[in-house]
């Protein structure tokens, strides 16, 4: 068996993207990604993906507060709140998560 | 049993022309199209926010994973004989609990969820993976978080419509 990973990531690769990349760099293979059809295909955003959770924090807000709140002109408000806090405690959590994976890993 | 219902009274109208929406109709409405409970008992600014941005969340999560995030196990033989006996009911469901417990989370989004399905099962199974390719990882993941959530929200939005219209809210 051919070993195609090494010179790859050698290359330095670390996402899917920059995989693909790479791949089509040394020609190892046909890699390249055609986005032709939206919403069959899946959307090339591997390398964004930590970004995804900054639209679904706030649809989550928007929609809680919604039921949360009597009156209607308060939403805005108290959804911006929410989605603030919802990001402040995702990002702190994923960083203690982080430091406690460096920690254990020494 | 009746459970109580909403009363829209319209400015122009006089207090004797009021409409009473049961409550069971109102969460129908709202897992119909989502936002639609609140739009039936006239809160329109709260059910065009939820309509647009459950919808949003839904179709986000299709674009992010592709139209595959939302399917259910019909590729084993025992789920595609679901609907021939009841040992095959049975089994689908039981499959459907163990492998894609995620698809309740989904349906609850309303009829546009079965869109997908619908798509998936409309393509000969030797051409699926040509024509309709599966997400894997992440963006697999992120989709199928996306309509979940989407569906899940929506759940909270038919409760609290249906709540509304019982208690008579203005």
């Amino acid at each position: 068996m051919i070993d195609v990973l090494t010179p790859i990531l050698s290359l330095g690769a670390r996402s899917v993207g920059q995989l693909l990349a790479a791949s089509d760099e040394l020609g190892v293979v046909d890699v390249q990604y055609h986005f032709t059809r939206p919403f069959v295909q899946p959307a090339p955003l591997w390398d964004y993906w930590a970004w995804l959770l900054v639209p679904l924090c706030l649809g989550i807000a928007i929609v809680y507060k919604c039921v949360r709140c009597n009156q209607m002109k308060r939403v805005p408000r108290e959804a911006l709140v929410l989605f603030v806090f919802i990001l402040v405690v995702m990002v702190s959590a994923a960083g203690a998560l982080a430091g406690l994976v460096r920690l254990m890993e020494r | 049993m009746y459970a109580g219902g909403a009363t829209i009274q319209y400015a122009a109208m006089s207090n004797s022309s009021r409409i009473s929406i049961p409550s069971p109709v109102v969460a129908l409405m709202a897992w119909l199209a989502p936002g639609g409970g609140y739009l039936l008992i006239g809160q329109r600014a709260r059910g065009l926010t939820v309509m647009f941005t459950v919808l949003s969340m839904f179709l986000a999560g299709l674009f992010i994973g592709g139209v595959r995030v939302v399917d259910i196990p019909s590729d084993d033989p025992a789920a595609a004989g679901a609907a021939k006996s009841d040992r095959g009911g049975r089994a689908f469901v039981q499959q459907l609990l163990s492998q894609r417990p995620w698809f309740i989370g989904q349906v609850l989004a309303g009829p546009i969820s079965f869109v997908p399905v619908m798509v998936r099962m409309r393509v000969p199974p030797a051409e699926l993976t040509m024509r309709l390719p599966v997400s894997h990882l992440r963006m697999n993941e992120i989709g199928t978080l996306y309509t979940a959530v989407a569906g899940m929200l929506n759940l909270l939005t038919i409760i609290d419509s249906a709540y509304r219209a019982g208690h008579d809210n203005d």
